[in-house]
């Protein structure tokens, strides 16, 4: 981790990083992004080659195209393949993806842009796929532990890899209790840390 | 104005260190601002009024020089709308009847489809209308008593017969595709005075999108920050923007709290990192949008005079209708660009100005659908004084043939259309240039799509060869080298 590395002193000398003294915070790409809540919810499917898969656009979309072929692919296994595995229409770019940078298909991209912009928090927040993974990872934090204070701390060594600080356990707990675990376990998706190699 | 690496889009704001000193000057805006975002919840009675928090990738910016209008409204007439039998009358059609075109005008006549016939005269009658005397055709009977607020641009050419290159070059000034559309360029430029909506919003017609499809607005080379919103004429009008069922604001409002201050946390490890920063402004604008964009486009609080105005107790013009009336209630909220497709390609021929079969019936009823809204968009923003600072341009890909596709119908002909702009305090009842004898080709003052660009960029306070964006090594314009503002327009 870049944290390791920090020294006060260069904190103070290049605030920003311009002069690259750490590594900078690079978002996960599009397809990453995805992966990744498959991964921590349990359920990536790692098979090797085969079909594209079409991962679920609202019907009132599909409606709207003129050609052109895009059947949902039912959510389940068959659904939850790598992002690479997601099938790349010109016409109609898998609108998460194409939330988070992936390049135009129609151009040669030197390199992916890095916006941050509200429809991504929109995508994060209410799309159905983000809220099942959120489920999902809930169901595997229950397996693991039983009350708030460790599902706080399992969720964050599932997703994030470390173990929760007090602090952030705190945070955790009041959720949990206000709502309910899944609302806690989509907060994790929706975490910096979590979206940001670094 | 050119972004020199889009990986460090965010960095160039130094946002953190304007907002007072690192984390502690977030969490104090954020902390101040509170109040204003738990006003915002969805359902409350200004969903729209909140002010933007932080980082906003759409923070207005200053114009090149004084701009005379600081919104557009594009309504692109989908299929390819024919000159000879809307906005240019050629007489020489009715004379030449059934006689070929070849050897009339110069060079080889070329037709997309095939089939081409003689010369066909208008099926519809013109007039002269207002101080101007400006012809109009008898299927516009609401536009032509308002030809002396219009100006027609009489001789726009293109450089594809194809609707779906024809299409991308008035959108993105190249035929190619992967180019940011001119909203993206406006919204690039000038960023957007509204804080709860996102900059550039675009429509289509619910009988289907237009060809070429999200391409028609998308931001190119840009960051995605700048391609067009497209709001749904059903249902939600954002993708994922509806929390999901039985979540209420206050519960969201708790996980986005939640998510604010784990996310605070972990910004302390990156001092002086503004794109995390930029990240939890994201999510205020994301939460705002839920409860603004619904209301922004609801029509029904509008009065009952406002939405005959628009023809929406009207079947045949309630969906236009809908779309104008929800672009100028966009404006009015601050949003820069809204581009309005009319005409969807669900069946091309019918549901499209693409009048390869009968051009009579096909031109009737797309203008039927959309000259009283035009009217009713025109009227109500002169009524609400926006006018003067809002353009409003109608067009199409491209313009039809002069001769006859199988005796009935018009093939596709880039060679000239006319182009309508309003508003911005262009003079009205003016023409601008003329196509040839025939309506073949345009003759008098030629506008290309790129004069056309520098047109509208130039009324919004941008100079077009300064607005610029590098991509592979290279400061890229929406006019590309081209481009020559119309002095009718913009003197």
């Amino acid at each position: 981790m870049a944290s390791a590395f920090d020294d006060p002193a260069d904190v103070k000398n290049d605030l920003e990083n311009r002069f690259l003294w750490r590594f900078r915070p690079q978002r996960l790409d599009a397809e990453i992004v995805r992966d990744s809540m498959l991964a921590v919810g349990g359920n990536i499917n790692l098979a090797l080659g085969g079909e594209p898969i079409f991962p679920n656009i609202p019907e009132d979309i599909l409606a709207g195209q003129y050609r052109g072929k895009w059947e949902n692919t039912p959510e389940g296994p068959a659904a939850w393949r790598r992002g690479v595995y997601v099938y790349q229409r010109r016409s109609l770019p898998y609108p998460m993806f194409d939330t988070f940078d992936h390049p135009d298909l129609n151009a040669t991209a030197g390199a992916r842009n890095v916006s941050t912009v509200p429809t991504q928090a929109l995508t994060l927040l209410n799309n159905p796929f983000v809220l099942s993974q959120a489920k999902w990872l809930a169901d595997r934090v229950r397996r693991e532990a039983s009350d708030p204070y460790s599902q706080v701390d399992a969720a964050y060594r599932i997703a994030l890899a470390r173990g929760a600080t007090e602090t952030e356990i705190g945070i955790g707990i009041d959720l949990i209790k206000k709502q309910s675990l899944e609302s806690f376990t989509h907060v994790v998706l929706n975490l910096d840390e979590f979206l940001y190699m670094r | 104005m050119s972004h020199r690496c889009s990986r460090n889009f965010w960095d160039r704001r130094e946002f953190l260190f304007k907002s007072g000193g690192g984390i502690s000057g977030l969490a104090v805006a954020y902390l101040l601002n509170r109040d204003n975002l738990l006003a915002a919840v969805p359902g409350s009675s200004d969903p729209c009024a909140a002010p933007a928090v932080g980082a906003n990738p759409y923070a207005p910016k200053a114009p090149h020089f004084k701009p005379r209008a600081t919104a557009v409204i594009s309504l692109f007439m989908g299929g390819g709308w024919s000159q000879v039998d809307t906005f240019d009358p050629k007489p020489a059609l009715s004379k030449y009847a059934g006689q070929p075109i070849d050897g009339k005008v110069k060079g080889d006549v070329i037709v997309r489809q095939g089939y081409p016939g003689p010369l066909m005269p208008s099926p519809f009658t013109f007039k002269k209308y207002g101080q101007s005397g400006i012809e109009v055709s008898e299927i516009f009977p609401h536009l032509s008593q308002h030809v002396d607020e219009i100006a027609f641009l009489r001789s726009v050419y293109g450089r594809s017969n194809d609707h779906v290159q024809g299409t991308y070059e008035m959108q993105t000034g190249q035929i190619n595709l992967g180019f940011p559309s001119v909203g993206s360029w406006v919204t690039y430029g000038l960023g957007s005075t509204a804080s709860s909506l996102p900059a550039y919003v675009v429509m289509t017609d619910s009988r289907g999108g237009p060809l070429g499809g999200p391409n028609d607005w998308s931001a190119g080379f840009m960051p995605a920050a700048f391609q067009g919103t497209l709001f749904r004429s059903t249902g939600d009008p954002i993708v994922d923007l509806k929390p999901q069922a039985g979540l209420t604001p206050e519960d969201q409002r708790a996980r986005l709290d939640a998510l604010a201050k784990l996310n605070e946390i972990d910004m302390q490890k990156f001092p002086g990192n503004s794109e995390l920063s930029a990240r939890i402004s994201s999510y205020e604008l994301a939460y705002r949008m839920q409860g603004c964009a619904p209301s922004a486009i609801d029509t029904t609080t509008e009065s009952e005079a406002t939405k005959k105005l628009y023809g929406l107790d009207n079947k045949t013009t309630e969906q236009f209708g809908r779309q104008c009336l929800m672009a100028r209630r966009l404006v009015e909220h601050g949003v820069r660009f809204v581009q309005v497709f009319a005409g969807g390609v669900g069946n091309q021929n019918t549901d499209t100005w693409d009048a390869h079969g009968d051009l009579n019936t096909n031109h009737r009823q797309h203008a039927a659908e959309t000259d009283l809204p035009t009217v009713g968009l025109l009227t109500d923003l002169k009524a609400r004084g926006l006018l003067d600072n809002t353009l409003v341009v109608m067009h199409s890909e491209f313009g039809r043939m002069p001769i006859s596709q199988r005796g009935v119908g018009r093939d596709h002909n880039p060679g000239t259309q006319t182009v309508l702009m309003f508003g911005a305090g262009i003079k009205g009842g003016q023409t601008i240039g003329a196509s040839d004898e025939f309506g073949y080709k345009a003759e008098e003052q030629p506008v290309s799509y790129h004069d056309l660009h520098a047109t509208m960029l130039h009324l919004l306070g941008l100079d077009h060869t300064k607005l610029t964006y590098r991509f592979n090594g290279r400061d890229m314009r929406l006019t590309d080298v081209y481009g020559t503002p119309i002095p009718q327009i913009v003197g």
